[in-house]
Formats: C-alpha cells, sequence, structure tokens
C-alpha cells in the first residue's frame, strides 16, 4: 500500500512538472492539426478583404487580391478582432494608416489608390508615426474627429 | 507540496529503463513535428537568402570556394557549398528543399539533444518537457528558426556543437568516433567561424574526464584548429569584421555603424568587452537582447511588456538553477570527479565563454545560439539534480512554477514569432524590386528573373501566408528582433 502512494505521489509530481511546456507544445500541435484540416483555431484565418490584409501586416494576400481584381479604394470588412475589438469599414489607405504599415501605404499609393483628406488626421489619432511622415498637411485636425467618424462608419 | 522522498523511489532503476528514453524522444518529436510546421509556413526570405541565391546560380562550385578563399573578414567555404549542391539538387524546388533541410536539422538537433539528456526514470522524462522548452523558447533559438541564408549556419553549428557533445560523452572512445569528431570539427569551423565551439565542446568534455574521444583524438583535433588560425591569419590573411562592417546593439538602441566608428575608433576594445559580457549576459538573463538593453529601458519608463518580463525572469531562474547546481557540486571540483551531469554543466560554461568571445565583433541573438542550447542541456542536468535533492521544497516549487509556465509561456510566444515573421517575409518578396534598387542589384540574366519569379510566386501565391493572429495577442508576444 505504502509503495502505491509513494508511486502516486511521483506521477504527480512529473505530471506537473511537465504540464506547463508539454500542455502548450500539445496545444500548438492541436492548432497545426486544426489548421491542417482547415479550421482555424485561434486565428480569424484567411483576410477576407484587402483592407483585412493589410491590418494583419499580411501584404502578400493583399498584392494577391489585388492582383486579382479587387478595388485598391474599395471600403472593405476589417472584422472584429483582427485589429480592434469591434467590426471596421475601411479603405486600403486608412487600414495602412490603422496598422502603420509604411511600406504597404507606399504600394497603394504607386498602384493608385486615392489619398483622402482624413489620412493625416487618423495616423495623428493612432499614432501611426511612420505612415505619417508620408502624409502632407493635414494641420487642422480636430483630435480623435478623423478615428471616431471611422469608427462610426455605417 | 513535499518533493523529497518520493522521489528516491522514482530514481530507482526500473524494469524498462528504455521506455522513459522512447518516450523523451517520443515527445523530442512531437516538439520537431510542431515546429516543422510552424516553420513551413516562412518562405526562402528575400534579404539573406535571395542575394546568395543570385551568387550560386551565377557561379560554379570552384568559383564560390576560390571567392571564400579571398574575403576580408569571414572565411565560410562549407556554407557556400552547401547552399549550392542544395540549390543544384532542388531541380527548382526551392521552396521544398531548403525548408526540408531546415526542417531535417531542427528534427536532428532536438534529438540529439534529448540523447543528451539521458531520461532514463518517469522524474528525467518528466523534465525533459522543460529541457526542449528551454531550448525552443530560448530568444537565442528563434533565429536558427527565422532566418536562412537559406540555410541557417548557426543552425548547422549547433547541431555539429550537440553532435560532438554525445561523441565526447560515449562510454569509451573508438576509432570511427574519433574520425567523425575530426569531420564534425573541419566541417562546422570551414561554415562559419563560430565552428571552433565544437573543439571547445569536445576538449571541455575531455578535460571533465568525458572519455568518448581518445586523447589522440583531441590532440589531433587542436593541431587542426591550429593549422586553420595559422592559414586564416598569415596565409589567407582573413581578419575580423571590423566597426564598420555592420550596426550593433549598444545600450538602450541599435547604433549604426558610422556611429560605432564613431563611437569607439581608437578604443575598440571597449566595444569588444562590451559584446563579450553583453553575450554572456543574454544567454543567462535573456538581457540584453542583441546588445540592446529593452527590459532596463522598458523599467525606466515603467512600460514593462509581458514577454520581456517574462524572459527575463524564467531566463534568471534557469540561471539560479544552474548556479544552485554548481555550488552544490563545488566539492567535486576539489577532486575532479564529475559525473555526466556535472560534464554537461561544465561544456555548457566553456562554450558560453568561449562563444561570448567568438562574437566579439558585434552582438546579435542568434550567434548565442550554441551556448543557448547548452543552457538548456545543464537546465535540465540542474534540475534533475534539483528534483532528487530539493533541498527547501517551497523555494523548489517556486522555482519550478516560475521555470515551467514561463518557458511554456516563451515558447507559445515564439511560434506566434514564427507566424509573424511568415507575413513580414512574404511582405518584402511583394516589393523585391524595389529591395534590389536599394541594394543595387541588377539581374542581368534571364536565369536570375526565372530565380526571382519563382521565389516572389512561392511567396505570394503557392505558399500563401499562414492564418495570423489577431491583435489581442500582441499585447502578450513580442518579437525579440
Amino acid at each position: 500500500m505504502d509503495a502505491v502512494v509513494r508511486h502516486r505521489l511521483v506521477s504527480v509530481q512529473a505530471i506537473l512538472l511537465a504540464l506547463p511546456p508539454a500542455g502548450v507544445t500539445l496545444a500548438l500541435a492541436i492548432v497545426a492539426g486544426a489548421e491542417l484540416a482547415g479550421h482555424h483555431p485561434l486565428t480569424g484565418g484567411m483576410p477576407q478583404s484587402v483592407p483585412e490584409a493589410i491590418v494583419m501586416r499580411d501584404e502578400a494576400t493583399a498584392a494577391r487580391l489585388i492582383d486579382e481584381g479587387a478595388d485598391v479604394d474599395a471600403i472593405g470588412l476589417i472584422r472584429a478582432g483582427t485589429y480592434a475589438d469591434r467590426a471596421i469599414l475601411a479603405t486600403p489607405l486608412e487600414a495602412a494608416v490603422l496598422a502603420d504599415a509604411a511600406a504597404a501605404f507606399d504600394r497603394l499609393v504607386a498602384r493608385g489608390a486615392t489619398r483622402t483628406p482624413n489620412l493625416g488626421c487618423l495616423a495623428d489619432d493612432v499614432g501611426a508615426r511612420a505612415v505619417r511622415q508620408r502624409i502632407s498637411g493635414s494641420s487642422s485636425c480636430v483630435r480623435g474627429a478623423a478615428l471616431a467618424e471611422l469608427l462610426d462608419r455605417p | 507540496m513535499s518533493v523529497g522522498a518520493p522521489l528516491a523511489v522514482a530514481e530507482a532503476p526500473t524494469a524498462m529503463p528504455r521506455r522513459w528514453t522512447w518516450i523523451a524522444q517520443a515527445y523530442g518529436l512531437l516538439v520537431s513535428a510542431v515546429l516543422a510546421y510552424f516553420l513551413l509556413g516562412l518562405v526562402i526570405q528575400v534579404s539573406d537568402s535571395f542575394g546568395n541565391l543570385l551568387a550560386v546560380q551565377a557561379s560554379s562550385m570552384g568559383e564560390l570556394l576560390r571567392g571564400q578563399l579571398s574575403q576580408q573578414a569571414y572565411l565560410r567555404p562549407l556554407l557556400w557549398a552547401q547552399i549550392k549542391l542544395v540549390y543544384e539538387w532542388s531541380g527548382g524546388d526551392y521552396y521544398a528543399w531548403f525548408r526540408g533541410v531546415h526542417v531535417a536539422q531542427v528534427v536532428v538537433l532536438i534529438a540529439l539533444c534529448v540523447r543528451l539528456m539521458r531520461p532514463a526514470t518517469a522524474t528525467d522524462a518528466a523534465l525533459v518537457p522543460l529541457g526542449l522548452a528551454v531550448l525552443v523558447g530560448a530568444h537565442t533559438f528563434v533565429p536558427l528558426l527565422r532566418e536562412a541564408h537559406p540555410i541557417n549556419s548557426y543552425l548547422s553549428i549547433a547541431i555539429a556543437c550537440v553532435a560532438a557533445a554525445n561523441l565526447s560523452f560515449q562510454a569509451a572512445p573508438r576509432r570511427l568516433t574519433d574520425a567523425l569528431a575530426l569531420a564534425l570539427f573541419a566541417g562546422a569551423v570551414l561554415t562559419v567561424e563560430s565552428g571552433v565551439l565544437v573543439w571547445v565542446v569536445c576538449t571541455a568534455a575531455y578535460v571533465l574526464g568525458a572519455r568518448g574521444l581518445s586523447r589522440s583524438a583531441i590532440v589531433r583535433m587542436t593541431w587542426c584548429l591550429a593549422a586553420y588560425l595559422a592559414v586564416r591569419m598569415l596565409v589567407l590573411d582573413v581578419g575580423t569584421p571590423s566597426l564598420a562592417e555592420r550596426a550593433s546593439g549598444f545600450g538602450f538602441r541599435q547604433l549604426e555603424p558610422a556611429e560605432l566608428q564613431a563611437r569607439f575608433e581608437g578604443r575598440a576594445w571597449m566595444f569588444y568587452l562590451y559584446n563579450v559580457v553583453s553575450s554572456v549576459a543574454t544567454v543567462l538573463f535573456a538581457e540584453p537582447k542583441g546588445g540592446v538593453w529593452r527590459f532596463v529601458y522598458e523599467l525606466l519608463t515603467r512600460n514593462v511588456h509581458p514577454w520581456t518580463l517574462v524572459s527575463v525572469l524564467s531566463s534568471t531562474a534557469a540561471a539560479a538553477l544552474v548556479a544552485s547546481f554548481v555550488w552544490t557540486r563545488r566539492g567535486r571540483v576539489r577532486t575532479w570527479t564529475f559525473d555526466a551531469d556535472d560534464r554537461i554543466v561544465g561544456v555548457f560554461a566553456a562554450v558560453l565563454a568561449a562563444n561570448a568571445v567568438v562574437s566579439f565583433p558585434y552582438t546579435k541573438n542568434v550567434i548565442m545560439s550554441p551556448a543557448g542550447v547548452f543552457f538548456s542541456l545543464a537546465v535540465f542536468a540542474a534540475a534533475r539534480h534539483r528534483i532528487a535533492r530539493p533541498g527547501r521544497p517551497i523555494v523548489t516549487v517556486a522555482l519550478f512554477a516560475i521555470l515551467t509556465c514561463g518557458w511554456a509561456y516563451r515558447v507559445a510566444g515564439n511560434h506566434y514569432n514564427l507566424r509573424y515573421t511568415a507575413a513580414a517575409e512574404r511582405a518584402v518578396w511583394v516589393g523585391v524590386d524595389d529591395w534590389l534598387d536599394r541594394q543595387r542589384i541588377t539581374l542581368g540574366s534571364p536565369e536570375a528573373q526565372t530565380l526571382r519569379d519563382t521565389l516572389r510566386a512561392d511567396a505570394l501565391r503557392v505558399h500563401p501566408t499562414p492564418y495570423q493572429p489577431g491583435s489581442a495577442w500582441m499585447r502578450w508576444f513580442d518579437i525579440d528582433w
């Protein structure tokens, strides 16, 4: 009986020692298996629009969607949990400002995306320093107004 | 939780001691498989890889090797030979071949590490996840996966060092083992400079009493090292990287070559000393990283990121565990009688010191990866010893809680890091022509243009970006550039 109890104590200790790192490895294995099976736990899956790809910093998918005919000025849905807790409707350039993705911003402009007047104020609102350097003007910003306008977009 | 008496039972030989070894190796395979899945999410990168592939495409093997012999600061002929061979063998399927080699390297490294841990009991096997978490979760390990040239030479060196340790820790020397060790040394040192660490591993293990390699093998390896240094310095006149060679971390930020020259010209030794000390500290305390004291900066600005805090805490706890092991075994130094765990910790100390000295010209997390690998082995050895003789149980429980949870968190973070990198690498391929312009590289031949188009198509269409984690994860994890 004594031996049985001692054996169990060793096992509990061994399990406690192994549990955190082995648990993370198992969780990652489950995520990998689920993805191979076509699911996407813990992520939103493939970007559904050019703006969503840009806020995910997935420029390759954004470029592919544009190559396949997506409009560089079209407002697209950024799902809740991707950039913020709520869903956002934004143009690709606005998405580049939200993510402060300067290279994506430059490439969208090069591909003919239209700079709207609110971009500089939006960059100020979200603290997008890298993108802000690429946008001239917009000196008369009401703090927070551009971001509020974007978030309230119907 | 009392961890004393029951463990004595666990340490007793079991009827099937190899069962735990196999279970540990199976767990190692699972870790490798998960890493491989995330690793296959990366593509051949533009910086470091595309330029190298252009170079091997344009040159014959002989030209590449001759070119290496006339370099000013580096001597890495076998690295270029490996890239050329895989490039030629790939037949244009670059992603599958170079990523395949990378995955194979990871599998081999982890299997060799588990073998060196020698898990023979249930408790040993239970500590293997911690040991592998210290290996895979380290900030010195993730660049081994994230970067490639497009073969990661530092990963090759880490494998060579652990393989050399496996040979050194064999029960008795054999001709084949000696020959393998010499071949490992020659291959490693001609791949990248830190290959000299293979000699450090073998020599340190021998001095500490390991007899897997014969004395004559150690002597021959030492002669080879002397010949390498003599040829490098006196015949080929290959120097070391100058201050103007590359940017490096110093203080709270990265300094560009011009800034380094302005600050340290005429007293470069101060910068080199800083690099050596930083390199030792980064392995033991995860601070500084790449020479930048990020945790201290975050403390000073009262903006500590959870990732930084966990990194420093878990590394410091691991270093404390190893230090306490050394303290309890100090009597053995006087009698110079060591067991396998003592030798592992001793070899780690030697590799840490030598690795730090080798990386004196500039600090980079990846350069310290061999020391990081041996740190995980030392932590495993010290943990096994601590569990068997826990001393103050409350301290032991607290220590292992920080270690297991902290390093598990870092493992998750490094996989997040790989996902983030998968998108970042592909973003560079979107604007690869801009990159070529900035590097002043002209794709003169149709073959070079085909190579660019193939790799770009791989990155953008053939192997799409793996699913990216949402913004909520960024609050918890960070990227240890």
